[in-house]
């Protein structure tokens, strides 16, 4: 029996007006986030990963341009109203954890007093004692002392600033959470103890994720499901067991090789020539195809569709499997 | 001291003064960050070592006063035999020559208002180094040696043009110009996408093998580390707590504080799992006027006594690695450096 997906994008096309011209941040992504789910959207700088969230979340800039559906069960959330957006989706259905923390919140308000303002604006028919309960609760899903409350968001390290992000995003008990690089500013061990709790709280609070990092590592340690953006466009979406096992697309390969190992033959890395296209003016096939080590004049011209390669797993290009197991010379 | 010997480190010290409050103005008491604490090492032709810890822990203090960007508060930095903290006039304008840093930020490392060009030829220009036409030829040669081509393309920009990567590369082009012997590279390829980074440690590699330069490379990433060093030093709180051949060390870590690292780092591949995350608590506590013991103390699973009174010794205990930890006392010990 399966569920339909609790957020479901369809088609979705974003492009910034600029002085240089029309930027295509995001090309026809389709991608499909299962209930209870935690998908990792993965790229590097310019693959349009933080767009994607803050589509989602509405917070585009003016000069974005969206096309395309983003189903939020059953509601696309495109067609809804400003007022709809603050009354009942913002972080009462959707919330979202951001790297830049100290940025995201206000540097003369006190913690305490910059959480019950966002229950006050969205949750307004909570009493003054409801609203202390609820803080407190949230607070102690994240391993947070009450002290933070009196405390203003310069005297709090990185992880804890981190957690009473977290916090914040569960405020209003929303069904879905986005974490956009949520831990990348974060030393090695912090970030393995708040991945950990993310991996709780999911449970406990029958969490749906999306999960953006350029790091492939949290990819791997948090995710059920992985998605590869490339210059906007998605190249390869697969279970990430299987992912891991045997990444498809050959700028999955990349990225992943390119990344030196911590175990195993200490072998020369090669990175991936050449830079991301201009998005202005993208190139009209396959936007990898110009640092792609396989690529056929086709590549160039024609986009290649996403092709299911196995259950769940798909891959969008024109070589798989036939060209890629050969070995091109360095 | 053996020829090869470039750098030797003794007892390094750095101690920044901190004023908290009207109360210690009052006292005149003043309180201390211990930043780099009796930091004791050698780096040899040829070599290179990896400075590896988290945020606060000291790293790019020691590479910064390795380069004389930082008084040290007492210990000595000897450069080939000379003192570097005693250099002055021109005999510290070759040490400037001979010694070089690139930094984190590629966004940062040039002047926004010179084009590339420019800001490399300054470099040429401040040591006297040849006419005009030979500087540039000299730049051109670099760049294209680093596989910027055509170099004319990125000379004539300005750096708000480029890309991470290409900053980054560039950045490390500069300091080759005056062919150093020592290369302090902090975190050289933390800002910078996965798929640009090889290219930068790859050339540190062969400026290693290819010109016998010595590197000292500063990180938090271990599979980074791992990849480019020789050795690996792992630093907390000021003090190197693990040193020993790169292998080894994430292979075979002895520390607490590098087990703690290395379990918690998450890895990249499918087939890469190393058991379970060592869980320790609270973060990385800032060094301030610390009482002997050892610093890793109080977030350490395996504290007894002895450790909350007793600095423990950068010891080699078995094998090729040392570690300062009480936990291998009595395993055979002998003396490092």
């Amino acid at each position: 029996m399966s569920h339909p997906p609790l957020v479901d994008l369809q088609h979705l096309t974003i492009t910034y007006r600029t002085d240089r011209g029309l930027v295509s941040a995001v090309d026809d992504v389709s991608l499909q986030i299962p209930r209870g789910a935690s998908v990792g959207l993965v790229g590097e700088s310019g693959s349009g990963k933080s767009t994607i969230a803050l589509a989602l979340m509405r917070l585009l800039p003016p000069n974005a341009r969206v096309s395309g559906q983003m189903f939020f069960d059953g509601d696309d959330l495109a067609l809804v109203t400003e007022e709809e957006l603050n009354r009942r989706w913002r972080w009462r259905q959707l919330s979202m954890v951001f790297q830049k923390s100290l940025s995201a919140l206000s540097p003369v308000h006190r913690i305490g007093s910059q959480m019950a303002d966002v229950l006050t604006l969205h949750e307004p028919r909570l009493s003054g004692a409801a609203r202390d309960a609820r803080i407190r609760e949230v607070l102690e899903a994240v391993h947070l002392p009450a002290r933070v409350l009196r405390l203003y968001p310069f005297e709090l390290s990185g992880g804890m600033m981190q957690r009473t992000m977290i916090a914040l995003g569960l405020l209003c008990n929303p069904p879905f959470v986005i974490f956009d690089e949520a831990t990348t500013a974060l030393d090695v061990i912090t970030q393995a103890q708040i991945l950990v709790e993310v991996q709780r709280l999911k449970e406990e609070f029958d969490l749906t994720t999306l999960v953006i990092s350029h790091d492939i590592g949290v990819i791997n340690a948090v995710t059920d499901i992985v998605a590869v953006l490339y210059a906007g466009q998605l190249m390869e979406v697969a279970p990430s067991r299987s992912f891991f096992a045997a990444p498809s697309h050959p700028y999955s390969r990349a990225l992943i090789t390119s990344v030196p190992r911590l175990s195993g033959p200490r072998e020369r890395i090669t990175g991936i020539p050449g830079s991301l296209p201009d998005l202005t003016n993208p190139p009209a096939g396959c936007r990898f195809a110009p640092r792609c080590p396989h690529a056929t004049p086709e590549c160039m011209t024609e986009t290649p569709p996403l092709v299911e390669i196995a259950p769940g797993h798909l891959v969008r290009c024109t070589q798989f499997p036939l060209r890629l197991e050969v070995e091109v010379p360095a | 001291m053996s020829d090869s010997t470039l750098l030797e480190v003794n007892d390094l010290r750095c101690l920044f003064p901190l004023r908290r409050g009207p109360a210690d103005l009052l006292n005149r008491r003043t309180h201390y960050v211990h930043a780099v604490d009796t930091v004791s090492f050698a780096l040899q032709r040829g070599e290179i070592v990896a400075l590896v810890g988290e945020s606060g822990c000291g790293k790019s203090t020691v590479g910064r006063m390795l380069v004389k960007l930082q008084e040290p508060s007492g210990g000595s930095i000897r450069f080939q035999g000379q003192d570097v903290f005693h250099l002055a006039g021109s005999a510290l304008k070759t040490f400037r020559r001979r010694a070089q840093i690139i930094f984190q930020n590629p966004f940062e490392a040039f002047d926004p208002r010179l084009t590339i060009g420019s800001s490399l030829e300054q470099v040429l220009r401040i040591h006297d180094i040849g006419a005009k036409a030979e500087r540039e030829a000299r730049i051109i040669q670099a760049m294209e040696h680093a596989g910027l081509r055509p170099a004319q393309d990125f000379l004539s920009r300005y750096p708000h043009e480029l890309s991470g990567g290409q900053s980054q590369r560039i950045a490390t082009v500069r300091a080759m110009l005056l062919s150093p012997e020592l290369l302090v590279a902090d975190e050289p390829v933390s800002m910078l996408d996965v798929s640009v980074r090889a290219d930068i440690l790859n050339q540190l590699l062969d400026l290693r093998d290819e010109e016998g330069m010595g590197i000292v490379f500063i990180t938090h990433d271990l599979a980074v580390a791992r990849y480019v060093a020789d050795r690996i030093f792992v630093m907390y709180l000021g003090m190197f707590v693990e040193e020993g051949p790169a292998e080894e060390v994430i292979a075979n870590p002895r520390h607490p504080y590098s087990q703690a690292l290395l379990s918690n780092t998450l890895p990249a591949h499918g087939d890469e799992r190393h058991g379970e995350p060592m869980a320790i608590g609270g973060e990385v506590p800032t060094p301030v006027d610390v009482q002997p013991g050892c610093r890793f103390a109080n977030r350490c699973p395996f504290v007894f006594d002895r450790c909350r009174v007793e600095t423990p010794a950068l010891l080699t205990h078995e094998g090729a690695t040392a570690v300062a930890c009480h936990l291998y006392d009595g395993l055979g010990t002998r003396g490092t450096t």
